[in-house]
C-alpha cells in the first residue's frame, strides 16, 4: 500500500504551486515594500530603509492608534464572551424548541454579510433611531446618545459579528463537561450562581480563554464593521492601513502598519495555541 | 391524617416561587440576547418595504417599490459576485480536496508542516491579505507587464487564497472520520485508485465537500477587505458596492438589495441543511 500512498504526493503539487506563485510572493512583496521610502503621490523610492518602522515606534499618533485598537478589541471581546456564554449554555444543555430556535438564529447570523448587518445597526442606532427614541421615552436621557460613527458603534458591531463564532466555540467546550457534575453540585445544595461560578466556569475556563483570544485576534484585524460603524475616521490600525494604501497613497507606510498588525494577530494566535494545547476542551 | 403537621410549612412555597422566577430569568436573558443577534437583519428587511422616498425604521407604509427601483449597478455587481463566488468555490474545492487526500491518505514527509502552511492564510487578517495582493499586483506583476488589478482573475486569485483553508479544514476533518478499510477493500477487489476515489471515497466524503464548498462560496460572496484593494471600476463585487453605499448614502434601494442578499444566503443555508445538516457541517467549522 505504501507505493499507492506515496503516489498521492503529486496531488499536493497543484496547491503548493498555486501558493508559491500567488500567496507567498504577495506576502513577500508587501513586507519588502515596508522597507522602502514613500516619495508621495504613490511613488515608492528604490532605496532600503527602516524609517517606516522608526516612525511607527516613535510617533505618538501610531501609539494611540495601537492603544485604541487594543482597547476596542479587548472591550468587544469581553462583551462578546458575556453575551455568548448564556447562548452556548442554553443550546448545549436544553433540549427544547427554543434551544433549536436560538441555534438557528446564531447560525443565520454567522452567515449574514457584515455590510448588511451594519446597515441594520445604522437604522437602529441613529440619533432619531428607535433605540434612542426608546431611551428618551424612559426619561433617562435628555439628549439622544451618539451610538454610531464612533468607538461605541464599532465595538457594538464587532460584538455582534463575533457572537456566533464565540457561541459555537463555547458550545463545544460546554458539551465536553458532563452535566452530571452540575447535577451533583445542585443536588448538594448549590444554587444556580454557585453551580456556574464554582463548577461550570472553572471547568470551561481553558475554552473561555482560547475562544476569547481567538475573537480578540479577529477583533484587532477586523475592518469592515469598525470602518462602517466607527465612521471611517476612527484611528484604528485597519482603518489607517486603508487610508495609507488607497487614499494618501503611502504604500510603504500602509505595508508597515499591515505587517505590524499581522505580527500582533499571529502573536495572539500563537499565545492561544500555547495556552490551550492539551487543555480541557481539546 | 394522623401525621403531625410540619412545624414550618410556609418557606416551601416561598422558595418554589423564587426558584420558578430564577428558572424563567435565564431563558428570558437568552431570548433578549437572541433578539440582539437578529435585530439588524430584521431591521434591514423591514426597512426595504418602506413606502417613503427615504430609508426609515420603523418603515412607513408597505410597498415593494424599492425592489423595482434598484440601481442597475447593484444588479451588475450581484452578477459579478455570483460568478466570482462560483469560480472560487469550484477551484478551491477541487484544489483543497486533492490536497486533503494527499495529506490524510498519503505518506508525505513533513505533512504537519505542509498542512499548517496551507492553512496559514487563516491567520492573516483579511485586510492584510488584501494589501499583500494589492502590492503584488501593483509592483511585481505590473513590472512584469501583467495587470491583474481591477480584473476578474485578480479577484479570483485573492478569493481562492482566503477560501482554500476553509475547504481544506472541512475535507481533512471529513477524511479523518472515514473508514479506511472500505477503501482498502475496494482496492483489494481490483479497483483502480481513480475508481476507488470516484465510487467509494467521494460519496462518503460528500457531506464534508458540501460544507467546504458552502464556506468557500460564502467567504467569496461576502468578502470586503480583500476585494476592496483588488476591485476597480467595472469589477466591483456586490459587498464593495454596498460598502460604498453605506459609507456615502444609504438610499432605500440599498435595503432592497440587502434583503435580496439575506434571502439568497438563507436559501444557501437551507440547501446545506437539506444536504448534510448544519450541525454536522459546523462541526468542521473554522474561524472567521
Amino acid at each position: 500500500m505504501v507505493s499507492m500512498a506515496t503516489r498521492r504526493g503529486w496531488l499536493l503539487a497543484v496547491i503548493l504551486a498555486f501558493y508559491l506563485v500567488t500567496y507567498v510572493p504577495a506576502l513577500l512583496t508587501f513586507v519588502l515594500n515596508s522597507l522602502h521610502p514613500s516619495r508621495g503621490m504613490g511613488i515608492v523610492g528604490p532605496e532600503w530603509t527602516l524609517a517606516n518602522y522608526a516612525k511607527l515606534l516613535n510617533d505618538p499618533y501610531y501609539h494611540r492608534a495601537f492603544l485604541l485598537t487594543f482597547r476596542m478589541a479587548a472591550t468587544a471581546t469581553l462583551l462578546t464572551l458575556a453575551l455568548s456564554y448564556p447562548l452556548a449554555y442554553f443550546i448545549a444543555r436544553r433540549r427544547s424548541w427554543l434551544a433549536t430556535a436560538v441555534l438557528a438564529a446564531v447560525v443565520a447570523s454567522a452567515y449574514t454579510s457584515a455590510v448588511v448587518r451594519t446597515m441594520g445597526w445604522k437604522m437602529l442606532l441613529g440619533l432619531n433611531g428607535p433605540v434612542n427614541q426608546a431611551l428618551l421615552a424612559t426619561g433617562l436621557l435628555d439628549a439622544p446618545l451618539k451610538l454610531t460613527n464612533n468607538l461605541t458603534g464599532a465595538i457594538l458591531g464587532l460584538v455582534h459579528v463575533f457572537i456566533p463564532l464565540m457561541t459555537l466555540f463555547l458550545m463545544a467546550v460546554i458539551n465536553n463537561v458532563s452535566p452530571a457534575l452540575e447535577e451533583a453540585a445542585s443536588g448538594l445544595g448549590a444554587n444556580g450562581w454557585q453551580v456556574f461560578w464554582q463548577v461550570l466556569f472553572p471547568l470551561t475556563l481553558p475554552g473561555v480563554i482560547g475562544g476569547s483570544l481567538l475573537v480578540f485576534a479577529l477583533d484587532m484585524g477586523a475592518f469592515t464593521t469598525p470602518a462602517l460603524l466607527g465612521g471611517g475616521r476612527l484611528p484604528i490600525i485597519s482603518i489607517l492601513i486603508r487610508e495609507n494604501v488607497l487614499s494618501t497613497l503611502n504604500l510603504p507606510m500602509g505595508a508597515t502598519l499591515a505587517f505590524a498588525l499581522l505580527l500582533l494577530v499571529m502573536a495572539t494566535f500563537w499565545l492561544t495555541n500555547a495556552l490551550t494545547r492539551g487543555g480541557a476542551y481539546r | 391524617m394522623d401525621t403531625p403537621v410540619p412545624v414550618r410549612p410556609e418557606p416551601v412555597p416561598h422558595i418554589s416561587v423564587r426558584r420558578r422566577l430564577t428558572e424563567l430569568a435565564f431563558p428570558a436573558v437568552v431570548v433578549l440576547i437572541t433578539v440582539f443577534v437578529l435585530a439588524p437583519v430584521i431591521t434591514v428587511v423591514l426597512t426595504s418595504f418602506t413606502a417613503t422616498n427615504y430609508a426609515i425604521f420603523p418603515p412607513r407604509g408597505l410597498s415593494l417599490q424599492w425592489f423595482t427601483r434598484i440601481n442597475p449597478k447593484f444588479l451588475a455587481s450581484f452578477q459579478l459576485s455570483v460568478w466570482l463566488a462560483l469560480a472560487t468555490t469550484i477551484i478551491s474545492t477541487t484544489v483543497a480536496t486533492t490536497a486533503g487526500l494527499a495529506l490524510v491518505r498519503g505518506q508525505i514527509p513533513g505533512r504537519q508542516w505542509i498542512d499548517s502552511f496551507l492553512r496559514s492564510p487563516l491567520q492573516v487578517p483579511l485586510l492584510v491579505t488584501g494589501v499583500a495582493f494589492y502590492t503584488f499586483y501593483a509592483t511585481t506583476l505590473r513590472g512584469m507587464g501583467l495587470n491583474l488589478r481591477s480584473t476578474f482573475v485578480g479577484l479570483l486569485i485573492g478569493h481562492c487564497v482566503i477560501a482554500i483553508p476553509y475547504v481544506l479544514a472541512a475535507v481533512v476533518a471529513g477524511l479523518a472520520k472515514l473508514d479506511l478499510t472500505v477503501e482498502e477493500a475496494a482496492e483489494g477487489l481490483g479497483a483502480t485508485p481513480w475508481q476507488t476515489f470516484r465510487h467509494v471515497t467521494l460519496p462518503m466524503l460528500r457531506p464534508a465537500l458540501f460544507a467546504g464548498a458552502f464556506f468557500a462560496f460564502v467567504t467569496s460572496f461576502d468578502d470586503v477587505p480583500v476585494s476592496l484593494f483588488l476591485a476597480g471600476s467595472g469589477t466591483q463585487p456586490l459587498p464593495i458596492e454596498l460598502f460604498f453605499a453605506v459609507e456615502y448614502a444609504l438610499e432605500p434601494d440599498v435595503f432592497a438589495v440587502a434583503t435580496l442578499v439575506v434571502a439568497f444566503s438563507t436559501v444557501l443555508i437551507l440547501l446545506l441543511e437539506k444536504a448534510v445538516g448544519v450541525r454536522s457541517a459546523l462541526s468542521g467549522q473554522t474561524h472567521r
